[in-house]
Parts: C-alpha cells; structure tokens; sequence
C-alpha cells in the first residue's frame, strides 16, 4: 500500500501479466504435488510388491528349517537304530 | 456303480529336443501309477540321431514323421493314434508330476460331466529346481481369451477334441488356445484341479524362460483369439497386449444405451493432491468432460447436508456440458444402499454405473469399455480404482475366508501375477465404488440390500448376480481415482457383519476365482507355506532329488 501526494490510498496489485505468471506457478504447483505423490505411490507399490517378497522367503526358510528338523530327527534315529543293530551283531 | 477308470492317452510330439530334457520327460511319463495309460509319441522329423535312438530306446508306442511338418500336424497324427478315452498334452521337455495321471483319475470320477481338465503348473529351472507355481482359477473364459492362464496340463476327453475338428492346421504356436477357444464355443465344461501335475521346464528358449521368445506364437495368438470372437459373435478386434503372452481385446460398443450414472453424496470436501475439492463436483466435472461415451445422464443422489451452492454447481455444468442431471434428494441418515436403489429407480438408462462421489476418470474410455461388456451372460462390470498416490484400491474382490480387493496397494501399473492386472478377467465380486450393470439385472436381483447401508453391499449385490448365472468382469482398460476414505469412516460395524451373516448363511462363499494353494486372508497371490515352489532340494540330471 503507498500513499499518494494527496494522502488518498492507491492499491497496488500485480499487472495482468503478472497474474497470469503466478496463475501458471500455482497451476506448475499443483502438477508438482501430484507428481511428487505419484512418485511416492510408485515407492509404495514396489515395497508392497517386496513385502510379499519378504513373507514369501521368510515362510520358505521356515518351512525348509522344519523339513531339515525333521529329516534330521529320522537321521538320528535311523542313526540309532543302526548303532544298536550293530551293537547287537557284534555281541 | 463304480465307472471304469479312464484310459490316458498322454501325447507328445518331439523335434530336437535336448536329449536330457526328453529322457526326464519320458521317465516322468512312464513313471505314472495308480492309473492306465499309453504314451502316444510322434516324432516330427528330428535331424538330431540321438532323439531317435532315445525314442526307439523308450519301448513306447513311437510314429516317425517323414517330414518336419510343425508342431499341429505332428498333433494331429498323435491325436489320430491315440487310443485312449483322454488325451493329455505333454510338451517333449516337460514332466508329469508324480502321479498326475492318479490324480486325474480320482478327479474325473468325482466329476464325470467334465470334458476338459487343467491343472496348476510350475516351472522348473536351468538349475533343476522346482519354482514359480501357477496357481490358476478355476475356469474363467474371459481371461483365456485374453491370456492361454491354462497351458499346462490339460486333459481333453479325446471324442470331445475329435469333435471340434481336433487341431485346426495354421495355428501352430497358438494351437493348444486355439483348441481351448473352440472347446468354449463348443459349450464344454471345464474343471481345474487345484494341484501342480505338470513342471514347465524353462530353458533360454522357451516361452517359460521368457514369453517373448516365441514372436510366431504370439502372432499366431492374436490370429486364434480374432477367430473365436468372430465365431462367437463378438464385435470387438484383438491386439497384442501391454506384456508378452496377454492380449488387448476392444469390444465395440454402439454407445447407444444411455448410461445413468448413479452418484450418492453429501456434498463432502477434501483436500487432494494439495488441492480443496468437492468430490461431487470433480466426479461429474471429470467423466462430462473427458468421458468419450456420450449417451450419459447422471442422477445425483444428494443427502440433506449437500449445499445448496453444491446442487447449484452441479446443474451449472451438466448444462454447460450438455448432460442431462436428475437430483434424487434423499433426506435420511446415509446409507449406501438406499440412495444407489433410489438413484436407479430414478434413472432412465438401460445401464448404470454407480459411482462414488469421491473419484476422477483416468481413462476417458471406461465407460464404453464397461458398457462394452455388458451383452449375454455378463452381470456386472467392475474397474481399476486407484488411490491418489496411483497405488492400486481396486483389483477384483477376492474372497478368501475374508472379503479383500485384490492386490491393495501394489503398484497402479502393476501386471501382477500372470498378469492378472493387465488383462480382462471374471471375478467374484466388483467394488460399487465404480460398478455397471444393465438396469433389468439390477431390477432382477433385487438392487443393493438396505440393512447394508455401507459394507458388504457389493459383495451381496455380487453374489446374487452370480447366483442368476451371470458373470462379473474386472477390467483394467476402465479406470478411476477413488480417494477413498475421505468422504466417511472405514471400518464394518458389529451390526453389518451380523447382517451379513444372515446374508450368506452357509459362511464365506466360495471364490472359484482364487485358489485354495493360496494363503487365507491375503489379496496378493502369496502361496501357502511350503507351496511357493521353492523346495529345499535340487532334482538332478537323474532326477534324483538332492537336499540343500
């Protein structure tokens, strides 16, 4: 706000050109926010895409752990077994 | 009475082959129990000595092809050889699982109106491993015209192969989609055994290692799928798809059916993508300006808390548009299922399309695709929905022992597992949030149930369209943002679910469209443990199975 030689109040506002300069940054601003969000929706998508990836592996190695227990267990037995049978012959 | 077993003819047809791929596909062959069967081997002119020596070392029925005639002639002379009451396809580097054909054998006897029986399928590596499962649907015609999903093993009664005229000569590469087209055509039932009895074997040139590697059969493909929608009446043209292996089909429709789209709103507010908006508002403003269907109405069904200057905006620019607007003024507590019934018996289109207040069209052809669709046995039409951050709302609905959108959160652009993203595809249910439906369907299943007021309605609107033998169709090609969440509270209450209950009293319903290999109360196609084909051990050149 300025004012005048005769004390009145002049309002000084942007040109014409100028308004159609800060309409096409908030126009540029508004495309930045959606691409900026879409980006990020890409990020997300590809760590819910990983997520499952990661249960995946993760109930795999659990199950090949059980397998290897219990194959292990019937090792041992068998293991035992042949230990005794042995045992026993050699008797 | 207890019916005969059936007889097996497993067909295989070989040119040059490695000779350690076709010995483990022999064994894997002869290997079978529990079940009767010969082996019908063609052999189509190989030029390599040591695939003839092994053939002539299998002590099976073998026909030496004089000349190399492709892939459909050494079928057909396979097909004319088979003596058996079922043919099974077996590619000459792939393997039967370990008692595939005991398995068919029981399947059969508990479904004997079947004529066509497919299996789930693996892969099995350069390595020897046993990988990547596909565990398919059950049958699912719209996506096998827009992807061959059941490939591998397939069981075709062989009177049923005969009858359609067996395999149909320049179709090779496509021939076994081509047979499947027409086995649908023909009106044959299939059945899909939930079991892996077929490893794919992936080798560098194999259309398993990599779906690009057979361009011919691609080509080929988009000749077999023009074919069949020709010979089944459809209006529409086939291209290749986005991704290797899948196909884009563009039905044609005439546009003119009047669509009444159906919006239920309260005149909500938001801020999105740094944006206040009213969602009324941008969901009209959207589909009137960009939508490339014009026979449009909309009927807005507006609760008492819509402004006036809202309902004033809205008639503004569905006459500048030039859309004809019927406001439904809808003056109790909101409830989903009463405003869409009072939307569409104020509507005058032959289709509606009800819409959530709170979308933006992405596509401008959704609405002429979904429409498109809605002829014969269709019920219902449902849309790619994705949140504002692009991410994907909407795949289908999946029901598996919960009611879940498939794939919630996976990328917009995502194809998905055996592209099931990128194609066309029946599923058990749709979102109301952008679903269409003729309005003579709506009328006959009785509309959307009013003591669902904001869950769970789709789903029972879903299930009684199924109900009356219709299909639901998901499609990617039409698509909206739906900034979902904003416009009301998340979350069933206590009440809805026992409601629904009532609704469907004999529990979850069954969803054909998923796969019991795969875990409950998941959307993302994770296996169920031990399942995700990744075996703790490596099957050797002898095939033997060695540990870690």
């Amino acid at each position: 706000m300025e004012t005048g030689a005769a004390g009145s109040v002049r309002r000084v506002t942007p040109g014409d050109d100028e308004l159609e300069a800060l309409r096409d940054e908030v126009i540029r601003l508004h495309q930045a926010v959606r691409d900026a969000e879409i980006e990020t929706g890409t990020l997300r998508g590809t760590i819910a895409e990983m997520q499952v990836q990661l249960v995946r592996a993760r109930q795999d190695q659990e199950q090949y752990q059980r397998w290897l227990t219990a194959r292990r267990a019937v090792l041992d037995r068998l293991s035992r077994v042949k230990r005794r049978v042995t045992h026993r012959a050699s008797r | 009475m207890k019916s005969t077993p059936p007889f097996f003819s497993v067909l295989t047809t070989v040119f040059n082959p490695v000779p350690e791929h076709l010995v483990a596909c022999l064994r894997s062959v002869a290997d079978q129990h529990d079940a009767t069967f010969e082996h019908v081997i063609v052999d189509d002119a190989s030029t390599d000595p040591n695939v003839r020596a092994l053939l002539d070392a299998a002590g099976t029925q073998v026909i030496h092809r004089a000349t190399n005639g492709g892939i459909v002639a050494a079928s057909t002379d396979a097909l004319a050889a088979a003596g058996g009451e079922w043919v099974v396809l077996v590619d000459h580097d792939d393997e039967l699982a370990a008692g595939a054909l005991a398995t068919l054998t029981a399947f059969i006897a508990e479904h004997p109106e079947a004529h066509v029986v497919y299996s789930d399928h693996d892969i099995i590596r350069p390595d020897g491993r046993l990988a990547d499962p596909v565990f398919k649907p059950d049958f699912s015609p719209e996506r096998l015209r827009q992807t061959n999903y059941i490939t591998h093993l397939v069981a075709i009664r062989r009177a049923t192969l005969v009858g359609i005229g067996g395999f149909r000569e320049g179709t090779d590469g496509a021939q076994d989609h081509d047979v499947l087209l027409r086995l649908i055509e023909a009106g044959h039932e299939f059945a899909h055994v939930a079991s892996v009895l077929l490893h794919w074997r992936q080798s560098p040139r194999s259309v398993a290692s990599d779906p690009t590697n057979k361009p011919t059969a691609f080509t080929a493909g988009v000749m077999v799928i023009a074919d069949h929608l020709q010979r089944s009446g459809i209006d529409a043209t086939v291209e290749p798809g986005a991704f290797a292996g899948i196909y884009r089909i563009r039905r044609h429709e005439t546009g003119e059916r009047r669509v009444s789209v159906i919006v239920p709103t309260i005149g909500s507010t938001g801020m999105v993508w740094a944006q206040k908006r009213t969602f009324v508002i941008d969901a009209v403003l959207s589909l009137a300006q960009h939508c490339t269907y014009r026979r449009l109405e909309f009927v807005v069904v507006a609760g008492d808390a819509t402004a006036p200057a809202v309902v004033d905006e809205l008639q503004h620019l569905c006459r500048t548009h030039d859309v004809p607007l019927t406001l439904v003024p809808f003056g109790e507590p909101f409830n989903f299922s009463k405003a869409i019934n009072a939307g569409v018996a104020a509507s005058t289109g032959e289709l509606v399309l009800l819409l959530n207040d709170d979308t933006e069209l992405v596509d401008p052809d959704s609405v002429a695709v979904m429409a498109a669709h809605l002829h014969g046995d269709v019920g219902a039409v449902g849309a790619k929905l994705l949140y504002a951050d692009g991410t994907l709302q909407h795949g289908g609905h999946v029901y598996h022992a919960e009611f879940m959108h498939a794939f919630v959160g996976w990328g917009g652009d995502h194809p998905g597992p055996q592209r099931m993203l990128a194609i066309e595809r029946e599923c058990c249910g749709v979102t109301a949030a952008a679903m269409m439906t003729t309005r003579d369907i709506f009328d006959a299943v009785g509309g959307f149930p009013e003591d669902l007021p904001l869950h769970f309605n789709d789903v029972d609107f879903c299930l009684k369209v199924r109900e009356s033998g219709r299909r639901i169709i998901w499609t990617p090609h039409a698509s909206w943002f739906h900034f979902e969440g904003r416009t009301r509270s998340r979350g069933a209450s206590m009440h809805e679910w026992r409601r629904a209950a009532q609704h469907w009293p004999d529990g979850m319903p069954h969803d054909p469209y998923s796969n019991p290999n795969l875990a409950p109360k998941r959307s993302d196609w994770l296996e169920l443990p031990g399942r995700s084909g990744a075996p703790p051990y490596v099957i050797d050149a002898d095939g033997v199975k060695r540990w870690g």
